[in-house]
């Protein structure tokens, strides 16, 4: 198994490497994350597999945190153009060839025209009662989204709270997921939750640690909620740890790269191989 | 008597039968030559006066007046040779004549005017004193048989019944005859409806009844044409369904008397109704194929009925129902399905047939070179090294789903293992549209391509899709009624339904269709351009199906679809279990749906090896449970017929619901086994076609130098039976110059020519 693990993260470096000078992994900057968005068209241009990543109202704030915006775009650019060198999927390309992704508020119909949403700095949304319905919606006719990048107590309290209004917790409980679940062995077997930092805070402890809470942020977490049609996984968290900044970020420094992105694009692979398949 | 009959006795004394059994002879004697020659004198002599005669100078005249007065002259000569027919009658009592009685259920059709055919039976053969019955006992020897199956003697009058559940005339004419083997016999009188309900061909027995120059007389009761009545004619049901099957059932329904009128028909699984459907009954006797939808909830053997509402005036209401045995079969079906890349359609896909308890969807998908995610498998060394690379392992599935994966990821006999998968095994294959399938994957020239029943041209390489077609679905005349394409209750609601689907797109050019492929779905696009979109063809022993969208989980998530809605599930579940259908397995048991009680019956089981070679050194052992638990163990033993192919036989004691289980095994290792259900009871084919059926009675009658008969003309069957000249008969000579016609023709003749020379002037 380690061996097996040692072999994929090899290839992603080497994958990290070749690729390391691709433009698409260093445009990106401040002026860039406030730069327009791309709301998904009524009509996906062709049906290879797209990032659509959930606008959302902020009703709090958390430190570094950027709200829906957290991570956008280059965490699902970076994956997607990852995924498509990893595995054999096909990823929606614009007539450049560059990789593809959108923006759908819960209240769009566009939303259900993708099967897989990510949304980040989830310890700051706030759901209306429309929007909670029409998530539930989306989850409970087979979406699938994951939420990432969100430290803390009052981040989880915050996050518990909302999705429960879409996903009450006595229908749909969070579980801690264990990793003999088949999510973690899709293509790479996981074998523990990566704790990743963003890369502000990474630089700011000099790569110290990689609890940016402290101990309010002791360890990452993999969490679920579970269809309780079938018992799928719908919902995935991530909880006190910024994977898709592994992604966002896996250019920016070697070192941040090295110690990252292998475990956060693995997860990624497995977490979104299993969401097509289950 | 009919008219004909009366009138023609009257004028010339005897019945046709002795005109035509008879020989004729005339008298040539000395005198009647002398006769003869003064007669051809005074011809001589009339000729040459009236050429002689030139008052008038009309040659007409002359000619028509001498024409009558030789026609006279002719007449009388004719009756001087004293003509005479030579017939060989049956010698009164020294002959036996057997009468066949049809006791079948038929027979209480009451369309003997108005009155049940058995009526006419009681009346006129129903006793010793009943007309036709006294008319052949005067002149023979009656032996009187029952007969539906089998012909058995009546030994007394009221052991007709007219309950016999069937009508089989070849056995029914083969046993009277063994008994009355040895016997003289003038004949056999069959009186019947004709509705042979057996399989049973007359020609043999007619070559038994030739051989011995049995003359079979055939009476024919009931009326040729039918009376008002609605009939369910036939019924297309598949033998075994999985549980929980949407069938949809072809019900054929016939009426005279009744069109235009508007009936329901019911589908019932042991008296509870799953499907029903109302239908316009057209013009007078043309069928009308009534498609019913209806689910198998139910587990083990059921006996299905199909029924119309009877009417208030029918004839025959026996046959506004049939039955139909269908095993519902409660088990799990594999199916392969290998994705070439990861994408949503193996998600959604699989998410909705995944309450399915009856289907096993093995997903295998190729995540990236070499990797492959194995889902639902049932040991760790399924499907280890990814698709599989023998026949064993592959003909395990009952049906392959191939997604986006090109022929490149096979090797060549791979591919040719694919198509073996369908042609040989008889499993389904179903190709899904995508940037790798059909021609975008390189299957030109494949032996996957010959089994697709869309047409790939071999010079096609393996290249990236050049376009996307966004297409609205809409199902063509044949995917109205096909059980896949059905995603409403109706086939109106269906057709609605999916034009109200949200648009799917499809990658691959279109593909011309294959001869002999039948389209289900099309899809037209943004410019109105159509397109096959389900297509599928038999292909050997299997099916090949070709679905070319990408993104049929659009049906599912689409903003525009509400959870509720179960189109994309149904449309999956049907066609999952569509390409299972019928997959055969290792071991297939064919026998007949029904017997009569005590009948025996053939068990035939096709038995292969797990890569599908037929097999005919295998232990082969039928295990046949009764009615009542019995158990019976039947042998079954290689045909020689054909390869794999072994047959038992074994008795049906009892009435009711016989389970037969076959086992195969070879060198002590066990093959498989098969089951296959069948019922013994009594049949109701009687009442189906109840028609008098005058056609095999004609048949019989003229092909044994019998005669056809009606109730009106059976009056002279006695009469015809005795100059039949079988059996002991004695010589008799029936002489003509006295019947009536020759005094009638003759008077004609002098009239007429008083006549004309009355009317010319010359009397």
């Amino acid at each position: 198994m380690f061996a097996r693990r040692r072999i994929a993260l090899l290839v992603l470096a080497a994958v990290a490497a070749v690729s390391s000078l691709a433009s698409a992994q260093f445009r990106r900057g401040f002026g860039e994350r406030n730069g327009p968005v791309r709301m998904a068209p009524a009509i996906m241009p062709d049906s290879d597999f797209t990032v659509c990543r959930i606008m959302y109202t902020s009703v709090r704030r958390e430190a570094s945190g950027n709200g829906w915006r957290t991570d956008y775009p280059y965490g699902e650019i970076n994956f997607m153009t990852r995924l498509s060198q990893l595995t054999k999927t096909r990823i929606s390309r614009n007539a450049a060839r560059e990789p593809q992704q959108w923006v759908v508020r819960l209240t769009d119909d566009t939303l259900f025209n993708c099967p897989y949403v990510v949304a980040s700095d989830v310890g700051t949304m706030g759901l209306s009662d429309i929007e909670a319905r029409r998530l539930r919606l989306y989850l409970e006719k087979g979406g699938f989204l994951w939420v990432d990048d969100f430290w803390g107590t009052a981040a989880w309290a915050q996050w518990s709270r909302e999705i429960g209004k879409a996903l009450p917790p006595s229908e749909f409980p969070i579980e801690d997921v264990s990793l003999n679940d088949p999510i973690f062995s899709t293509q790479v077997n996981v074998t523990r939750i990566p704790q990743i930092t963003n890369i502000q805070f990474w630089r700011g402890v000099d790569g110290t640690t990689t609890r940016e809470r402290g101990s309010d942020s002791p360890e990452s977490s993999f969490r679920a909620i579970r269809d309780k049609r079938d018992g799928r996984i719908m919902v995935v968290m991530t909880f006190n740890t910024d994977v898709a900044d592994s992604w966002e970020r896996e250019g920016e420094d070697p070192a941040y790269f090295a110690q990252f992105s292998p475990d956060g694009y693995a997860l990624g692979v497995d977490v979104l191989l299993y969401a097509m398949t289950h | 008597m009919p008219l004909f009959d009366t009138l023609f006795q009257a004028l010339f004394t005897y019945r046709p039968v002795v005109f035509q059994e008879g020989e004729f002879r005339l008298d040539l004697s000395a005198s009647t030559i002398a006769a003869a020659v003064v007669a051809g004198v005074v011809m001589t002599a009339a000729v040459v006066t009236y050429r002689g005669v030139r008052i008038t100078g009309r040659l007409r005249d002359r000619i028509v007046l001498t024409v009558l007065r030789m026609a006279v002259v002719a007449v009388v000569l004719f009756c001087l040779f004293r003509p005479t027919l030579i017939v060989r009658a049956a010698v009164p009592q020294q002959n036996v004549v057997a009468v066949l009685l049809d006791d079948s259920r038929s027979m209480q059709v009451p369309d003997w005017g108005g009155q049940p055919r058995a009526n006419f039976i009681r009346e006129q053969f129903g006793a010793a004193t009943s007309p036709v019955v006294k008319a052949l006992s005067e002149r023979f020897l009656v032996r009187t048989f029952r007969f539906s199956s089998t012909a058995t003697r009546a030994e007394a009058k009221d052991s007709l019944t007219f309950n016999g559940s069937q009508t089989r005339l070849a056995p029914s004419l083969e046993s009277a005859r063994n008994e009355l083997a040895g016997l003289p016999v003038s004949g056999v009188v069959l009186v019947s409806d004709g509705a042979d309900t057996s399989d049973v061909s007359l020609t043999d027995a007619l070559l038994g009844l030739k051989a011995q120059k049995l003359p079979v007389f055939t009476v024919g009761v009931g009326s040729a044409k039918p009376a008002r009545d609605i009939q369910i004619d036939r019924v297309s049901t598949p033998k075994a369904v999985l549980k929980d099957a949407a069938l949809m059932l072809n019900i054929v329904v016939t009426h005279t008397g009744y069109a235009g009128k508007t009936v329901t028909v019911d589908v019932e699984d042991e008296g509870r109704i799953v499907g029903s459907q109302q239908v316009q009954l057209p013009g007078e006797n043309t069928p009308v194929t009534v498609r019913v939808r209806a689910v198998a909830t139910d587990a083990g053997p059921r006996v299905f009925k199909f029924r119309v509402t009877p009417q208030p005036d029918e004839a025959v209401t026996q046959n506004n129902v049939r039955e139909a045995l269908i095993e519902v079969r409660d088990r799990k079906e594999k199916i392969l399905y290998f994705e070439g890349e990861p994408r949503f359609e193996m998600k959604f896909l699989r998410r909705a047939v995944a309450d399915d308890k009856n289907l096993q969807v093995v997903a295998l998908q190729r995540t990236a070179d070499n990797k492959f995610l194995r889902i639902d498998v049932d040991n760790p060394d399924e499907l280890l090294g990814g698709f599989p690379k023998t026949r064993d392992e592959l003909f395990a599935y009952r049906a392959l789903v191939l997604g986006s994966v090109e022929a490149g990821a096979f090797t060549g006999d791979q591919l040719q293992m694919i198509a073996d998968f369908v042609d040989r095994r008889g499993g389904s294959l179903l190709m899904l549209g995508g940037a790798r399938s059909f021609g975008e994957g390189g299957y030109g020239g494949t032996p996957v391509a010959d089994a697709l029943p869309l047409l790939i041209d071999p010079a096609t390489r393996a290249s990236e899709p050049k376009g996307l077609a966004r297409l609205q679905v809409s199902p063509t005349r044949a995917g109205e009624g096909h059980a896949v394409t059905q995603v409403a209750g109706t086939e109106a609601a269906s057709a609605a339904r999916w034009r109200q689907l949200p648009q799917v797109t499809a990658v691959n050019a279109p593909l011309p269709l294959k001869p002999g492929a039948t389209v289900l779905l099309n899809g037209t696009d943004e410019g109105g351009r159509t397109q096959t979109v389900l297509a599928w063809q038999q292909y050997g022993r299997g099916k090949a199906v070709a679905l070319t969208l990408q993104d049929t989980w659009q049906w599912q998530m689409n903003a525009a679809i509400s959870l509720e809605d179960q189109t994309h599930e149904n449309f999956w579940r049907q066609m999952m279990r569509w390409l299972v259908d019928g997959v055969p397995g290792v071991v297939e048991v064919h026998t007949t749906e029904r017997v009569e009680p005590g009948e025996p019956v053939t068990v035939e089981a096709d038995v292969v090896d797990p890569s599908f070679v037929e097999l005919n050194d295998a232990a082969v052992i039928a295990h046949v449970i009764a009615p009542g638990g019995a158990t019976v163990n039947v042998p079954m033993a290689w045909t020689g017929d054909r390869d794999g192919q072994y047959r038992g036989t074994f008795v049906s004691t009892d009435a009711g619901a016989y389970e037969v289980t076959v086992d195969a095994s070879r060198g002590g290792t066990q093959l498989g086994s098969g089951t296959t259900f069948l019922r013994a009871g009594p049949s109701d084919a009687e009442y189906f076609d109840a028609t008098m059926h005058d056609a095999p009675l004609r048949r019989i009658a003229e092909e044994t130098g019998g005669r056809f008969y009606t109730p009106d003309t059976v009056a002279g069957l006695a009469e015809d039976v005795r100059y039949a000249g079988r059996g002991v008969t004695s010589v008799e000579e029936r002489e003509l110059w006295n019947m009536p016609i020759v005094l009638i023709g003759l008077m004609g003749l002098v009239c007429a020519e008083w006549g004309y020379r009355r009317a010319v002037g010359l009397a």
